[in-house]
């Protein structure tokens, strides 16, 4: 059986790792899906990647 | 009443792969999601999951399909009941819609009782932006105590 366990929501300082962590895997999601809708090249992937300071770069467009 | 079934899919290491009715096809990946974490032990691992498009078909973006829904889930089951492992999950918030998409994964997670799946959340405030992050672990995970620790923990000593 499955189980959602619901734990107290918390609030960051500025500047905190875990913050910019989670701002990075969002923008990463982000940039992929402007990939997929033709709104962006691989190259301008990776270089806003880059930009971004998001360590992953994509060799191939089916590895986006 | 329709019944609705999950599309079939194939595993090819940590990437499961699907076609719908409407000739999508969309891939599952499984990643390393340590990098979440201040200090992860080398001897547990933790993935991040993300359900990317890979062809459209003759469509120009997705057609709504509730099988997709169904897939996912039965996808996850799959690889944390192969791997006894556990997935770190954020909803999406560019478009400020995450707090839709949890409560509609709330709903599939626990539609779907057949799995004995764990999910801890944590609402998670930063820079005016909420961030909704799961862990999503079996409860035969040897290591579950260690690693809701973990999560809970690295989300909790920077909130101070």
């Amino acid at each position: 059986m499955n189980k959602i366990i619901k734990h107290p929501p918390i609030k960051l300082k500025s500047g905190s790792p875990l913050g910019e962590g989670l701002k990075k895997m969002v923008l990463h999601k982000q940039l992929r899906e402007q990939f997929w809708l033709g709104e962006i090249t691989l190259e301008e992937l990776n270089l806003l990647l880059k930009e971004k300071g998001i360590n992953k770069q994509y060799d191939h467009p089916r590895a986006v | 009443m329709i019944i609705h079934e999950p599309y079939k899919f194939k595993r090819n290491g940590d990437s499961y792969k699907f076609y719908t009715d409407n000739d999508v096809y969309y891939s599952i990946d499984f990643t390393d999601g340590s990098y979440y974490f201040n200090k992860f032990p080398d001897y547990l691992s933790i993935y991040e999951y993300s359900l990317n498009v890979l062809n459209t078909g003759k469509h120009l973006s997705p057609p709504p399909d509730k099988r997709i829904e169904l897939t996912v889930v039965a996808v996850l089951s799959a690889f944390l009941s192969y791997r006894e492992n556990s997935v770190i999950y954020v909803c999406q918030n560019i478009d400020k819609r995450h707090y839709v998409r949890k409560r509609k994964f709330d709903f599939w997670f626990t539609q779907n009782q057949n799995y004995n799946l764990e999910k801890h959340d944590v609402a998670i405030e930063y820079e005016d932006t909420a961030y909704l992050s799961s862990l999503i672990i079996p409860i035969t995970n040897p290591n579950k105590d260690e690693i809701v620790n973990l999560f809970i923990d690295q989300s909790n000593q920077f909130n101070k």
